[in-house]
């Protein structure tokens, strides 16, 4: 009972220091710190994985990374906010692993995500250079940052519109039409041939397009 | 000009910082890591969307994943509809109630590949007349952060291990969590539950089926 209680008081960092010291007392250390943060941890995972059960399974991925990284955790960042590091790579890598759905997005989705992902190392430098200045140079900061979550984070419209707070009736969809407006714009002032080039492309039997 | 964009183990550093943190405020300018910011701030404010009942069954769930990491050996079920004991239609047939429920039990032994002793039912009616004669276990509940509880129980001797049932209030099957070796264990607020003791295949003691306090 006073054990409960207190480990109901302590802090995570406690916490941890009380599973690295192993024993009995570990196991209900861990129970209580990860228990803490199971529902925040299923919650995210849910606005990637529209079935509870896939999220579920994802949240449990995410314990496990966890769990096996947990003596990397060196207190510089609060508990929370690493395990939100980790959550949100597994929700990435699970978003990642399926076609991108929804409307048009493809000129959002062109824009190239700024952490090392070997990916990248085929992706033109130019072209990503070129494309995050218009996204600096067109987008208030609003914008870049729906474009930002939409893109980089993978993150679903309707979730953006909750993170930022926006309380618009269109939401982050009507944010990231402009944005994709405006970004269209910009590149056809900036290179008028390849919008041409691309259309002819992109209307040719079996194209896949290009960036 | 000069800002280069943390990456995201750094830019949760800056979480506990006060929002006039010279480096807090610095991320917030950028739009990158600002709208990361956000997320790790949105993702540690929880998701209130989601419904209670199926919020409850998922931290259930991870709670006896969590012990499985920790050591613990837990079964982790889909929840199950618990079959329908006693219903009218049974009443007329020739089986009677005691069959019927013996059948249900022997079901959900099979589908769910617990091995006896011990019924799964929380009415604790399955196991008929091999009750055993246990001594009664209390619970007890204390407030834990989030939407969940810590329950607790005195050691009972001789107990090898204990097997924490988690039932929701319509009784379908949550979580069994075997294999722990006391108390305490988190349980979500408003779940039914019970612990038996056991020394082997023998259970030593039960707890009554009791629900845990909504928060």
């Amino acid at each position: 009972m006073s054990e409960a209680a207190g480990l109901a008081r302590a802090d995570d960092a406690e916490l941890v220091a009380a599973i690295r010291g192993g024993g009995a007392a570990a196991e209900a250390a861990a129970g209580e710190l990860f228990g803490r943060y199971h529902g925040r941890v299923y919650g995210w995972c849910r606005r990637y994985r529209h079935d509870p059960e896939q999220a579920l399974d994802l949240a449990q991925d995410v314990l496990l990374a966890a769990w096996r990284s947990l003596a990397t955790w060196e207190g510089k960042a609060p508990f929370g906010g690493w395990l939100f590091v980790i959550t949100r790579h597994a929700c990435l890598r699970a978003a990642r692993s399926r076609p991108p759905a929804g409307e048009d997005e493809s000129l959002l989705e062109e824009l190239p995500d700024p952490r090392p992902d070997p990916a990248a190392v085929y992706e033109d430098e130019q072209e990503r250079a070129a494309l995050l200045a218009l996204v600096r140079d067109h987008l208030d900061p609003q914008e870049q940052r729906a474009v930002w979550l939409r893109c980089g984070e993978r993150m679903p419209v309707d979730e953006i519109t909750r993170v930022l707070g926006l309380d618009t009736a269109s939401g982050a969809r009507g944010l990231l039409q402009t944005a994709r407006r405006k970004l269209r714009a910009a590149r056809s002032r900036r290179d008028p041939n390849r919008d041409a080039a691309r259309g002819a492309e992109d209307a040719a039997p079996g194209s896949e397009g290009s960036t | 000009m000069s800002h280069r964009c943390l990456e995201p183990n750094e830019l949760v550093a800056l979480l506990e910082l006060p929002a006039a943190d010279e480096r807090r405020r610095a991320a917030a300018a950028c739009p990158r890591c600002d709208a990361l910011l956000r997320s790790a701030l949105a993702f540690l404010a929880g998701d209130d969307t989601i419904p209670a009942a199926e919020r409850a069954a998922a931290e259930s769930r991870l709670a006896a994943a969590t012990a499985t990491l920790t050591g613990a050996r837990t079964t982790v079920r889909r929840t199950r509809r618990r079959p329908a004991p006693a219903r009218p239609a049974l009443g007329a047939r020739q089986w009677g109630w005691t069959a019927g429920l013996a059948a249900a039990a022997a079901l959900v032994v099979l589908l769910t590949g617990i091995e006896p002793p011990g019924d799964v039912a929380p009415s604790g009616r399955l196991r008929g007349g091999s009750q055993p004669a246990t001594a009664p276990l209390a619970l007890v509940f204390t407030p834990a952060a989030g939407d969940s509880l810590t329950v607790t129980w005195l050691p009972v001797a001789g107990a090898k291990g204990y097997r924490l049932e988690l039932y929701t209030a319509d009784l379908d099957t949550l979580a069994i969590i075997d294999g722990l070796r006391g108390s305490p264990a988190r349980v979500p607020a408003g779940a039914l539950c019970r612990v038996r003791a056991s020394a082997g295949s023998r259970e030593l003691a039960a707890s009554g089926l009791e629900a845990a306090p909504a928060r």
